[in-house]
């Protein structure tokens, strides 16, 4: 009982192999390694790291904030002092701002020299182990026992320990079996597979990995992907969205949908070719070869050579396309013609039957009213007005008026008016053009953390020392998890040739220590 | 019948054989003798119950023609199932009866917690539509169940050392998780009598952007928006500046008060002492290591199944459908939150050698993390998850 109180564990952690990070005496660069190489600094590094995302979530970030408004704005406006003091010291931008991606630097930093100070050391200790232990290493595993007995138990109880998966090797008597010393190494690969996966994210930084880019593109249009430089052009065929019909959709759905209120979205996806520059025209224009046509969906994005079309967005007010007009003779009310005004390539003059014609003197796509002039906000359609000028045989000068959307000035006085007569819309898609070559590495990356993560969890690293002196028998035991595995199993062999069962010190300690 | 009402049938029976069988926990627990006949009847009576919410389950996916785990309702069901579950691995290794006593209440909680949202199935947005709302989904919510048993154990290892005749920090904590969950049962009890009451109310208002918005209250209004017009239903008593939502202010300040009235009742009135301390001599029939041993091996069991569906499965399926397998949303952070919190309690354990009370604290604030990512970040803070 005595010794049983008296009883030191040894740190078997590394084998008491000699870490670089123990050293005496030592230099600068060993007082740095030794600093990123403690344990404690790491979870020093992910307690900071947890306590800063969580902050980095109270409101929105930057990135998912509406854009009309500024930030420096939004912030105080929605949140009050609050939201005032979290964009003051830069929270809204808190993932991407350089002391947050500094803490997973140095905690990837913390990751690497940890590993590097115990494996190689642990590795080397591991190989060359040897049989034969001294005492006080058989004294101070936790797991031990006593007896008197010969080198005839020692023998007998190496086949049994081999039937169970132990590679057994013997040295002057004694014995070392062991047991899935790979899984000393699942620390070790988890934590490769993370400097992988973070290494790969890295590397979106080299030119050629990491392509992005957003292209809006209306119905009907052709543009070049810059992603590409400039080699590829997409052409958005048709852009189609679908939302759940109240009136049309399964019963039981109709609940729901009348609690949401506005419009759930069923499907959206834009029809496209793709078409490869081959060279120019006489008149500089790209000369585009089609190479394939598809669509992409959410979920289900349009794949060419390294890059992916993602669907992502669509313009919530479609731009219009098309805008018709009738030419109405104000004394008689009859219509003279009508003319249809492409907005994305409004013609200058109009011919007409009868020698009429129209002359559009001005377009203002995005029309307002700055310093009493008027003018466009944008080149965008979105709210379009034209000045017109209307030659009829009475008027051969022309009759001058402004139309646009609730907006007539001048034609009411005229002989002819400009009215209304239908509109076309075009829907923009926006979609995603992407190209990442690291996700590979990403990949590899999380297979191997979770393969370390397995292999140190569950492949418990379990050896047995046997040795004879005297006519007694000493034994040890080490495992490195699930203790009473290595209990259940080492017991089953020793009490077959008649040896006692291992006994855990550590708990007759404690429990020493209890009374 | 058809198939969703079949479903809600069946869920309803899973809920009340679930109950039954806390029942029978507390008879195998109360008597001095190990595992008793009532303690099988106990473990059968669960298990049934889980097959009944698996047909819930199954019955309500084919009613609805999409896997049923696309609203808080149906997660925060598929979550109390998956604790269900995650106790009956256990149960099955260890065949303790005061587990039951503890995990089966809890997993009860969070199925009455789900049925305070609406219950409708609803279709599905083009972002869900993905066999990875299958995959991502159901992983990550088991991994949560199993994550949830060391909470259980944490609480009975706390409440079993916890000496409570003498003041101590373990003791006020312990007595504010209790409260905790006493807020979380009288969020349901006041909801619910507000719904048989009926005391709705609408109240309009215009929001900072200049928009007429509406809040709809299940509760009597303590807290409504600055300036609101009532529509139906009666007054505010306080009226809020608009940056924070009334209506929610409203539901919380009811949690708490439902909270406040059922520990006053239950410490003052009922019990007569504190409530950790009322616990204490079941928590005392597991001895402190096995508590240990099981709360160390629900994370070990629970950690890769949620890392591999809470965050790989995760972006997996957000780079498909959103062309970026991270993007700092809430949910996403909150998840790697989780994951570090564990990791955190991995190395303390393993490298540091924190065993016993202060691991079972951390198991503890694990559970809370799970759930902080499941209420609040659904319902507090904005982002693409949160979808109810």
């Amino acid at each position: 009982m005595q010794e049983q109180e008296d009883f030191k564990q040894l740190d078997m952690r590394y084998e008491e192999a000699e870490l670089r990070s123990k050293r005496k005496n030592p230099s600068w660069i060993d007082r740095a390694w030794t600093f990123f190489s403690s344990v404690k600094v790491g979870l020093w590094l992910i307690a900071l790291i947890i306590i800063a995302s969580g902050v980095g979530t109270i409101f929105p970030q930057e990135m998912y904030i509406p854009q009309a408004t500024p930030p420096e704005e939004f912030y105080q406006k929605e949140y009050g002092t609050a939201g005032d003091i979290y964009y003051t010291l830069g929270f809204h931008n808190l993932f991407e701002s350089w002391w947050y991606i500094g803490l997973i630097t140095l905690l990837l930093l913390s990751i690497i020299i940890v590993s590097i100070d115990r494996f190689f050391p642990l590795y080397r200790a591991l190989k060359k182990q040897p049989v034969i232990q001294s005492d006080r290493f058989m004294n101070g595993q936790r797991f031990g026992a006593e007896a008197t007995g010969d080198v005839k138990k020692i023998d007998a109880i190496a086949p049994l320990l081999e039937k169970k998966g132990y590679k057994v090797r013997r040295q002057d008597g004694a014995l070392l079996a062991e047991k899935q010393r790979f899984g000393r190494w699942g620390p070790y690969i988890n934590h490769i597979g993370l400097v992988l996966f973070f290494g790969g994210a890295m590397l979106r930084v080299v030119p050629g990995m990491h392509e992005d880019e957003l292209l809006w593109l209306r119905e009907g249009e052709t543009l070049p992907i810059e992603a590409t430089d400039n080699q590829y052009y997409l052409k958005n065929e048709a852009f189609n969205i679908e939302f759940y019909d109240p009136e049309k959709v399964d019963e039981k759905f109709k609940k729901s949908l009348e609690a949401a209120g506005g419009n759930v979205p069923k499907n959206y996806d834009t029809k496209m070719t793709l078409y490869k520059k081959v060279g120019e025209t006489s008149d500089f224009k790209p000369k585009l070869e089609e190479i394939k046509s598809g669509e992409t969906a959410v979920n289900r994005p349009f794949e060419f050579d390294d890059y992916q079309v993602f669907q992502e967005q669509y313009a919530a007010d479609p731009e219009f396309k098309t805008m018709s007009f009738n030419i109405v003779n104000q004394k008689t009310d009859k219509v003279v013609d009508t003319i249809k005004v492409d907005l994305r390539d409004p013609k200058e003059t109009y011919a007409l039957k009868d020698g009429y014609e129209v002359e559009l003197k001005d377009f203002l796509p995005d029309f307002v009213v700055k310093d009493g002039q008027p003018t466009t906000n944008s080149g965008r359609p979105v709210n379009p007005a034209f000045v017109f000028s209307i030659k009829s045989p009475e008027h051969p000068k022309g009759e001058r008026s402004l139309i646009g959307i609730k907006l007539n000035v001048g034609g009411d006085e005229n002989q002819y008016k400009m009215a209304f007569a239908g509109t076309e819309l075009s829907n923009i898609s926006g979609v995603r053009i992407k190209k990442d070559m690291t996700l590979p590495f990403l990949f590899a990356g999380g297979i191997i953390f979770m393969a370390g993560l397995l292999i140190g969890m569950y492949w418990p690293h379990r050896r047995l020392w046997l040795k004879e002196k005297n006519g007694r028998i000493q034994i040890a035991g080490f495992t490195n998890k699930n203790a009473l595995g290595l209990q259940k199993e080492a017991n089953l062999a020793l009490t077959e040739v008649g040896l006692p069962e291992l006994e855990d010190r550590q708990k007759l300690r404690e429990e020493g220590e209890a009374k | 019948m058809n198939l969703l009402q079949l479903s809600s049938n069946l869920l309803l029976t899973s809920f009340i054989v679930y109950l039954v069988s806390t029942g029978f926990f507390a008879v195998a627990t109360s008597g001095k003798k190990g595992p008793t006949r009532s303690g099988k009847i106990a473990f059968t009576l669960a298990i049934i119950g889980f097959l009944a919410q698996l047909g819930y389950f199954f019955t309500r996916w084919a009613g609805a023609g999409h896997v049923p785990v696309s609203n808080l309702y149906e997660y925060t069901t598929f979550f109390g199932m998956m604790m269900v579950l995650g106790f009956l691995i256990v149960y099955a290794i260890y065949k303790n009866n005061v587990l039951g006593l503890i995990a089966m209440p809890v997993a009860l909680l969070v199925i009455a917690y789900a049925s305070m949202f609406p219950d409708e199935v609803q279709p599905l947005i083009p972002a869900l539509q993905s066999v990875w709302l299958k995959i991502h989904v159901t992983t990550a919510a088991l991994g949560e169940g199993i994550l949830a048993v060391s909470f259980a154990t944490g609480l009975l290892y706390l409440i079993h050392a916890t000496d409570f005749s003498k003041e101590s920090k373990t003791r006020t904590w312990l007595e504010v998780v209790m409260f905790s969950l006493a807020c979380v049962v009288g969020y349901i009890l006041v909801g619910l009598l507000f719904k048989a009451t009926g005391s709705a109310s609408t109240i309009e208002y215009v929001a900072k952007n200049g928009a007429t918005m509406t809040h709809d209250y299940a509760m009597p209004v303590l807290t409504g928006p600055e300036g609101g017009k009532v529509l139906s239903g009666s007054g505010a008593v306080i009226e809020l500046p608009n940056f924070l939502n009334a209506n929610k202010v409203n539901t919380v300040l009811w949690s708490i008060i439902g909270g406040v009235v059922l520990y006053v009742l239950l410490r003052f009135v009922i019990l007569r002492k504190r409530l950790a301390e009322s616990l204490k001599p079941i928590a005392r029939k597991i001895d402190l290591e096995t508590a240990d041993e099981i709360s160390y091996r629900s994370v070990a069991i629970g950690l890769p199944i949620f890392i591999l569906g809470g965050l790989i499965f995760a972006m997996i399926w957000a780079q498909m459908a959103w062309s970026r397998y991270w993007g700092w949303d809430p949910k996403e952070v909150w998840a790697l939150i989780t994951m570090l919190f564990y990791v955190f309690y991995l190395h303390m354990r393993i490298q540091r050698g924190w065993i016993g009370k202060k691991s079972a604290w951390l198991c503890v604030g694990g559970f809370a993390v799970i759930m902080f990512n499941l209420v609040f970040v659904n319902l507090v803070v904005a982002g693409l998850h949160s979808y109810a």
